[in-house]
């Protein structure tokens, strides 16, 4: 599997739903230069969505 | 952002305490400011950059208080230098102020060093509340990000350059104006992500995937580090050719250079023509060999092999009149052909056996009449194959000499060249080799860089493969596996919505920008925004590719200004459509343009004052006294919410004051 193929453990809706979360979380944070907390809240998002 | 008012304290030129609102939105939408020439306009437009970025592009750029309010205290006492800008962003109304204090040096000369200095950002919340931002520096540099200052704050006079050969700002302001800044973060801190997971692996995981996990990572950073280093070889190059570009146009451009210069273009553009054809030629050889290669190979083992069937002809052995699967089908039946039967062991077996040793195989008489026919084929086909080889050999060995002979030529020009009398055009020339062989070896470099990334690459791709494959029975460890791929997928889906999105944008501005190009130029010449992102101009030529052309100064500043017309309205668009999209917000933003006129003759001059209120919600101008013209006033006048004359005064001409200083005076409309 290349990085372009869906990993089996995932579904498109999973994909999407994180996508969307990580998207909001960047969102919020436009107006730093440096966005503290990103990361972590991305690792979360992703946790809590991929067991 | 809508800019609502700017007040000034002692800025520059701008003595004492100095105020200016913007008209915005409706019908009146155009703040005009007119001066004479000196009178302040670009330092009025430094003011935004000071006050937001700490930016002053003009002489002496730290001399920032005014020399009038700084001659009016004693060395060691203080001036205070103010900007303040108030705005609208997202509903909210929002004040922005930078204040410096700055104290008077001792000395003949009137200066001052700044002791001490407040950047401040607030703004009134739904609530009516005032609330400050604690990162007044960051906030600011989110709403109007110092890198495209340039496209905000739009100077005339140099403008025509980013459609020169700049693509890193055309595509920096695509990306940011059309809010894919988003994506383009979220890529990169899902990578981050990816890499704690990645550790976690090989915290938690065996030996063999920890050190698979390590290489992939390793790979990564080769990778991303050669890139880096294609990118700034390329960043190198571009600028070496447009410092080339300009040498050779100043060669052009002189008298004593001009014909060498004008010859040598030809015999270089006449050498480009051979060197594609050699190009071509070595092709048509590789496709020639690539489908009849095999042939000069191939012929001694058909040759002998038809040496080998004729000499069975010759003993009989082809055609036989025995088949190999007649023998075969008599002794299976235990019969043979007269109907005696052949039990096995039997003598009548043995000896219809062996028949099988003088029998000739079906297959062998076939192939044997097919290659008998080919062979003669085959011969003409290697024969054919040699002279159309013989024929490319001849070709290119003519190229390759007419490529000598130009380079001979191109090297006499250039000896020719640094024999003219005149230490420059000498210089000039020496500095047009020093920069070709530079951009020769930048480009060898960016090749082997590029080989080395495909290199990497490839292996990348194998330890995907390997990791793909091991399995883990440490449930901690395959756990943060799934989640680095699941993390690194996501980002290749983010990375594939950029793509799309920064192309459906390059389109859309390739439109928006030449319905404004060609209502201002009214010419039949149409702008490309390249894949490269660079502006290129061209012309349709019937039952042709379009044609490349070369255009003025006064055309590229006309191609800049709507550029950056085309990127407010479509952010403006994509801001107030209904589409609800996270990442692709769009935005709403001023024009503050100086001279926007530059170099256009009156008629295109009457063109711009007639666009410039349509190109974005907010149009602030500032025009000297000349350009403000009946013609131009007549199309701007009646769209301008507000007006300003700089009032300039010249201390040799005025009694009262030893310093030259800036008035800002409305102007009570005629329209």
């Amino acid at each position: 599997m290349s990085s372009t193929e869906m990993p089996d453990h995932l579904d498109e809706e999973t994909v999407q739903r994180i996508l969307q979360r990580v998207l909001e979380a960047e969102k919020t944070r436009l107006h730093m230069g440096n966005p503290r907390g990103v990361n972590q809240e991305i690792e979360s998002i992703i946790r809590d969505e991929v067991e | 952002m809508e800019l609502d008012t700017l007040s000034l304290t002692n800025f520059r030129q701008f003595y004492g305490d100095q105020e200016l609102s913007f008209a915005s939105g409706g019908d009146q939408n155009v703040t005009v400011v007119h001066g004479s020439n000196g009178s302040g306009k670009t330092t009025l437009l430094n003011a935004f950059t000071w006050l937001f970025y700490e930016t002053i592009t003009l002489p002496k750029p730290d001399h920032v208080a005014s020399e009038r309010a700084l001659a009016e205290v004693a060395p060691g006492e203080n001036v205070t230098v103010r900007g303040e800008l108030t705005f609208y962003h997202e509903d909210n109304r929002h004040t922005f102020s930078r204040e410096w204090t700055v104290e008077r040096d001792s000395g003949p000369e009137l200066s001052g060093t700044r002791v001490d200095e407040d950047l401040t950002f607030k703004f009134v919340d739904e609530s009516g509340n005032t609330k400050t931002r604690s990162n007044p520096s960051s906030a600011i540099e989110e709403i109007m990000p110092e890198r495209l200052r340039e496209i905000f704050f739009f100077d005339g006079e140099t403008i025509d350059k980013m459609v020169a050969n700049d693509q890193t700002q055309i595509q920096d302001a695509i990306r940011n104006i059309m809010g894919l800044r988003i994506l383009d973060r979220a890529e990169r801190h899902l990578g981050h992500v990816r890499r704690e997971f990645d550790d976690e692996v090989q915290k938690y995981g065996s030996k063999e995937l920890g050190e698979i996990v390590e290489r992939k990572n390793e790979l990564e950073d080769e990778i991303q580090a050669k890139k880096d280093e294609k990118q700034n070889l390329i960043e190198s190059r571009t600028e070496a050719q447009s410092e080339l570009d300009n040498v050779r146009d100043t060669l052009s451009s002189r008298q004593e250079s001009r014909e060498l210069e004008e010859r040598r273009n030809s015999l270089e553009d006449d050498l480009d023509d051979v060197e594609n054809d050699i190009d071509q030629i070595n092709d048509e050889i590789k496709e020639l060999i690539a489908g009849e290669g095999y042939l000069p190979f191939a012929m001694p083992t058909i040759e002998a092999t038809a040496e080998m069937l004729n000499e069975k002809r010759k003993k009989g052995e082809i055609p036989n009149e025995i088949k190999t699967a007649f023998v075969e089908d008599l002794l299976a039946n235990d019969e043979c052909i007269c109907g005696r039967p052949l039990p096995d062991g039997s003598e009548p077996r043995d000896n219809v056996a062996q028949w099988q040793e003088q029998s000739g195989s079906s297959e062998l008489e076939e192939m044997a009449m097919k290659i008998t026919g080919r062979l003669t084929e085959l011969a003409d086909s290697q024969e054919a194959f040699y002279e159309k080889l013989d024929d490319y050999m001849e070709r290119r060995a003519a190229k390759s000499e007419r490529k000598t002979e130009l380079e001979e030529k191109i090297d006499e020009v250039s000896t020719r060249l640094k024999d003219i009398e005149g230490e420059d055009i000498q210089q000039l020339e020496t500095r047009r080799e020093e920069l070709s062989d530079d951009i020769e070896s930048y480009t060898r470099q960016i090749g082997a860089v590029e080989g080395k990334i495909e290199e990497l690459e490839s292996e990348l791709n194998d330890t995907n493969r390997k990791r793909e494959k091991a399995r883990e029975e440490n449930e901690k460890s395959d756990q943060a596996n799934r989640r680095s791929q699941a993390a690194e997928y996501v980002a290749t889906q983010v990375d594939q919505l950029y793509d799309r999105f920064q192309d459906e944008v390059r389109q859309s501005v390739n439109d928006r920008v030449n319905d404004i190009y060609q209502d201002i130029m009214a010419k039949d010449y149409f702008i490309e925004v390249s894949e490269e992102y660079t502006l290129k101009f061209k012309q349709r030529v019937k039952g042709n590719p379009d044609q490349e052309v070369a255009v003025s100064t006064g055309e590229r500043q006309v191609a800049s200004l709507s550029f950056i017309a085309a990127l407010v309205s479509l952010a403006r668009e994509r801001y107030e459509s209904d589409e609800d999209l996270v990442y692709f917000t769009g935005g709403i933003y001023p024009m503050v343009m100086d001279s926007p006129f530059g170099s256009l003759d009156p008629e295109y001059q009457q063109n711009v004052s007639q666009m410039a209120p349509n190109m974005a919600e907010q149009v602030i101008v500032m025009l000297t006294d000349s350009q403000w013209t009946d013609e131009v006033a007549g199309e701007m006048g009646p769209k301008a919410g507000e007006e300003y004359e700089l009032v300039y005064h010249d201390p040799s001409e005025e009694d009262g004051t030893d310093f030259e200083y800036t008035q800002i005076k409305p102007v009570v409309g005629e329209f």
